[in-house]
């Protein structure tokens, strides 16, 4: 960062950056900025979708107050079952996307092969995975083909313990591809001299993965962590088709509750107001993980 | 020799692993092909039919001639297509400032495009729809392809970020120092070696749009409806039509297969750097 | 193909014959009257994914060809299509000609104005001598009547629930058809505990709408209601709501595994397949069920009205038609359009296409109801949900916000359905909230 000698002489420093920016600039913030702030108008209005919208009635912080206190509000369960699906989502992901990209890393015959066709999970369509998770899912479906196969026992993904498992088992399948497809392009850049200048000095393999490559490639999983994070508080769709959030709410994540809300039982206003609150949790934890990624990069 | 044998030997156990790990993954998406040809009472049987089936075409047939799936295709490819390709050209210059460059309110500007692209789709569809409709845009693949920027532009900065900063920034430094203006050295030395981050980015963002449902059903009406959006056509009242539904699912992952089968030389090896022998 | 090229022959046999003996078919006649007048015209009609959509597509080319009119199809998922219906009831601005309504959905489109009446146009000129608006049945004509007394869509697939059952299990076991709810819990449970690999009884229980809709049927059996007829007031605390929600609760031990998660499809399935002795169910299912690539129990399958709870027995009716849009600027093209695919005079190729029966000359018609053999006990249902009407209650309310009441109930219920939380909370809670929906 420390080559702007030629640009110094001609021009402000901040220029060149600026103009690199501004084409992305305009394009998000024309739309960005319209839509949050139409969004958060209609978090403090009391309106039904399927109403003409100069019919909205300005309720201030009323929906906010309704969803975080009222008693028959369903807020509080959902959080806990997103809380439980991010975590038991994110981190199998992770460490099997991470492992599985350090196996596809060697030289071995077929490897680009195989990176190429483990995009398929991704590219099928959330509905039709959502479709395809009910069938294999279903009491007389495929997994439970081999669960009794290899344990004797049936199991019934379709009920309150399991459901949520089951969502989570078909986003790990999914997504898992997308750590690997990421964190391969990142192992594939790292230099390749530190890791010859160490095995000169005699370090075993686990000595150079803890010593260098870990620590080169944590930023980027820091990244990869976060937008996946951020698209499990989004996606909804692969959980609504297979269970629409039931049985009960045990399979209700935020983001379909936003939906549920605003869509199906028509309440934009406080389906707005949980949206605003969505991007509010969604923004601190990032938050919290961008600090944690600024500081290794700092040490590394 | 003894070391070399074991290792020998370890490294083809990690092979056999790869191939599994890989198998395990394809395999659900395997058994779903193998159903697209699959009467539906085959469909259900339990336990399930893997190959003794006698395979049929009308699924295939069906989807073609009564869904024409062909033409929700080509608009999910205009659309895909054309959006992937104006995200990265925005989002590179932008990712390379980010990167390489010191300004005040750097990472500000960084988390503001990030928390932008935060805004759930769902939860701006009205106000979308009224400018569509106000500009008499509705319904056409332009407003979808400005639309998608939104969501893709952030992202691509963010991905692509995290490998431009992986490239040592000396390189560049020393290219410079040849002589070469900024642009050349960025071109010459920091495009290619970023080829396999932006070929990667690339893929996830075209995927990314080509799957998308929402926007994608509200914004368009006979002209401009994509592939996600024929979901509607197995999800029917007199039940899902799961062989036509395994059909096109298997036909949609085709194009962004072969394309990744196409760009998968940027994934693997062949960048000058090489892999970490490790 | 034999059948294209069949109907390919009829067409220009038919072209041919009106050449020379002067249009005798009346529908060709009144085709021809209508491209004189508004040929040329394109129309756009939303649609949702529905069996009866199958067979109007079949028919929409010949409608094209003699009146001259373009018809253009928007497909859409039934949700899909009520939420692409609500988007421009909020932008007050309609981009389709027509649109296939639900009975959920008419309340709305008539009391905002995005549908236009039709009594105008069923009594106008366009309309045909063999359309016949009163052999649709009541009961399904009134779905789509609004508090105006003006009517807001022509039905042509009504649909209501009753009680599919297996004729070889119950004869082989030497069990008597149920025809109360307490025969039906017996049954149900004899028939799980007895016989390997079936399920006492199917039905939907998913949540959201899917619940809402399998348990109001149960409501009024069991003394239960929504609204109170006499009041106005919400009665959801009532004790025969509380009863039914138990009882549908107690079915479920005797239901397929996983029911809880249950939508129509996984309903119908576990009957089709062999795997349930009993399913209540909608009675689109009984095309399915006798359809013998889809199904095992083609031909082994009885169809009864619904039992009789503690209060009696009672069904009700659901249903889809044609509404026209307000904006429309081609409403008389719109209006030949509808009265032509729902008319009496196509109503046989309607139903060999695979539509839904919804006219009293077709379901009281002897031949079809030996093909058919669900159309008595549809016939028999219909006079269980008109019994419900005498008593001022429905299935769906009445009311636009019927969306918002539905959908609290299925959560709601589907809470206590799974033991989330008790009956007594999810009636309590259920009470409060559309309480205060209605009350708006």
């Amino acid at each position: 960062m420390t080559i702007d000698r030629n640009a110094r002489r001609q021009r402000p420093p901040w220029l060149t950056p600026a103009l690199l920016i501004m084409p992305a600039f305009v394009v998000v913030f024309a739309i960005a900025a319209y839509s949050a702030v139409s969004l958060f108008q209609l978090s403090t209005v009391d309106l039904t979708f399927g109403e003409p919208f100069r019919n909205a009635e300005p309720v201030g912080l009323e929906n906010y107050r309704w969803l975080l206190t009222n008693e028959h509000s369903t807020f509080w369960a959902t959080l806990r079952v997103t809380i439980s699906y991010l975590l038991g989502t994110l981190i199998p992901e992770l460490l099997i996307g991470f492992a599985i990209a350090l196996l596809l890393n060697r030289k071995m015959r077929g490897n680009s092969l195989f990176t190429a066709v483990l995009v398929i999970p991704i590219v099928l369509m959330p509905s039709m995975v959502g479709l395809i998770g009910r069938l294999y899912f279903s009491y007389d479906g495929l997994v439970n083909f081999f669960f009794e196969s290899f344990t004797g026992i049936r199991h019934n993904w379709y009920g309150k313990d399991l459901a949520l498992w089951a969502v989570i088992l078909v986003d790990i399948w999914e997504w898992t591809p997308f750590f690997i497809l990421i964190l391969l392009a990142g192992l594939q850049t790292l230099p390749v001299e530190p890791f010859e200048a160490a095995r000169v000095d005699g370090a075993s393999r686990w000595q150079s993965f803890t010593l260098l490559t870990l620590p080169m490639m944590l930023p980027l999983v820091l990244t990869t962590f976060i937008l996946r994070f951020m698209d499990v508080l989004r996606l909804f769709d692969v959980i609504f088709v297979m269970f629409a959030g039931g049985p009960g709410t045990t399979t209700t994540t935020l983001p379909l509750y936003v939906y549920r809300t605003t869509l199906v039982q028509r309440d934009v206003g406080r389906g707005s107001a949980a949206s605003i609150m969505l991007i509010i949790i969604i923004v601190s934890l990032t938050v919290i993980l961008i600090k944690l990624r600024e500081r290794i990069k700092f040490e590394a | 020799m003894k070391r070399n044998w074991t290792s020998i030997t370890g490294s083809r156990l990690l092979d056999l692993l790869t191939v599994c790990v890989v198998f395990a993954f394809l395999f659900p998406y395997l058994f779903m092909v193998s159903s697209a040809f699959k009467s539906r009472l085959e469909t259900f049987a339990y336990p399930p039919v893997f190959l003794q089936f006698t395979p049929t075409l009308e699924h295939f047939d069906n989807i073609f001639n009564n869904m024409h799936i062909l033409f929700y295709m080509k608009n999910s490819t205009i659309i895909a297509v054309c959006s992937t390709l104006l995200t990265i050209l925005i989002a590179i210059p932008a990712t390379y400032a980010f990167a390489r460059f010191r300004f005040r309110n750097k990472e500000g500007i960084a988390y503001g495009f990030l928390f932008l692209q935060m805004v759930p789709g769902i939860s701006i569809v009205f106000a979308l729809f009224f400018i569509a409709r106000a500009l008499d845009l509705f319904d056409t693949h332009i407003f979808l392809i400005v639309v998608y920027l939104l969501w893709n532009v952030p992202y691509a900065i963010w991905m692509m970020r995290g490998f431009v900063e992986g490239i040592p920034v000396e390189l560049e430094e020393s290219a410079m120092v040849d002589g070469a203006s900024r642009f050349k050295a960025f071109r010459v030395i920091t495009l290619p070696l970023m080829a396999g981050g932006v070929a990667a980015t690339a893929i996830l963002i075209f995927i990314g749009v080509w799957n998308e449902f929402s926007l994608a059903f509200f914004l368009t009406s006979t002209n401009a409806r994509t592939m996600p959006t024929t979901i509607a056509f197995f999800m029917t009242h007199s039940g899902i039509k799961w062989g036509p539904m395994f059909a096109t699912a298997t036909i949609g992952t085709l194009p962004v297969v072969v394309f990744a089968l196409i760009v998968r030389r940027y994934f693997i090896s062949a960048l000058t750097f090489g892999a970490v022998k490790g | 193909m034999k059948l294209r090229l069949v109907l390919v022959l009829l067409i220009v046999a038919l072209a041919f014959s009106s050449f020379s003996a002067l249009a005798q078919d009346p529908i060709e006649d009144w085709a021809a009257g209508i491209k004189d007048a508004y040929g040329g015209t394109e129309i756009t009609v939303a649609v949702a994914s529905h069996p009866s959509v199958e067979a109007f597509k079949q028919m929409i080319p010949r409608f094209e060809e003699l009146t001259g009119i373009t018809v253009v199809l928007d497909e859409m998922e039934e949700g899909q299509l009520g939420q692409r219906m609500l988007l421009e009831v909020s932008a007050e601005s309609a981009s389709y000609d027509a649109m296939m309504t639900a009975i959920e959905w008419s309340p709305l489109v008539a009391s905002s104005g995005y549908a236009t009446p039709l009594e105008p146009w069923i009594e106008s000129d366009i309309t045909p001598d063999w359309f016949n608006y009163e052999d649709i049945l009541q009961a399904y004509r009134d779905m789509f009547l609004w508090e105006d007394g003006m009517h807001y869509g022509i039905p042509y697939a009504g649909e209501t629930v009753f009680m599919f059952y297996r004729t070889d299990l119950f004869d082989e076991h030497g069990i008597d058809v149920p025809t109360t709810y307490d025969e039906v819990l017996s049954a149900a449970q004899y028939f799980s505990e007895n016989v390997d690999g079936v399920h006492g009884i199917s039905y939907r229980a998913r949540l959201g709408w899917e619940f809402t809709y399998m348990w109001s049927i149960f409501l009024a059996p069991f003394g239960g209601m929504m609204v109170d007829p006499e009041t106005g007031d919400v009665a959801l605390d009532s004790p025969g709501t509380v009863a039914s929600l138990e009882y549908i609760r107690d079915l479920w031990q005797y239901g397929p595994v996983g029911v809880e998660s249950f939508s129509f499809p996984e309903a119908w399935d576990a009957f089709m397949l062999g795997r349930a002795a009993i399913m209540i169910e909608a009675s689109a299912a009984a095309p399915e069920v006798e359809n013998p690539d889809k199904s095992v129990v083609a031909g082994m399958t009885g169809y009864s009205p619904l039992p009789a709870g503690p209060a009696g027995a009672f069904s009700g009716v659901w249903g889809w038609s044609f509404a026209m849009m307000d904006d429309s600027m081609h409403k008389e093209a719109t209006w030949a359009f509808i009265a032509y695919l729902t008319s009496e005079g196509l109503q046989e190729e309607y139903l060999a296409n695979g539509g839904i029966v919804s006219r009293a000359s077709a379901l009281g018609d002897p031949d079809l109801q030996a093909a058919n053999p669900y159309y008595e006990a549809t016939l028999a249902t219909l006079e269980q949900a008109a019994a419900l009407g005498e008593l001022g209650l429905s299935v769906v309310l009445p009311t636009p916000k019927w969306s918002q009441v539905s959908e609290i109930m299925g959560i709601e219920g589907a809470r206590a359905f799974i033991g989330e939380i008790s009956v007594e909370e999810a009636i309590a809670s259920m009470q409060a909230q559309v309480s205060e929906v209605l009350s708006e």
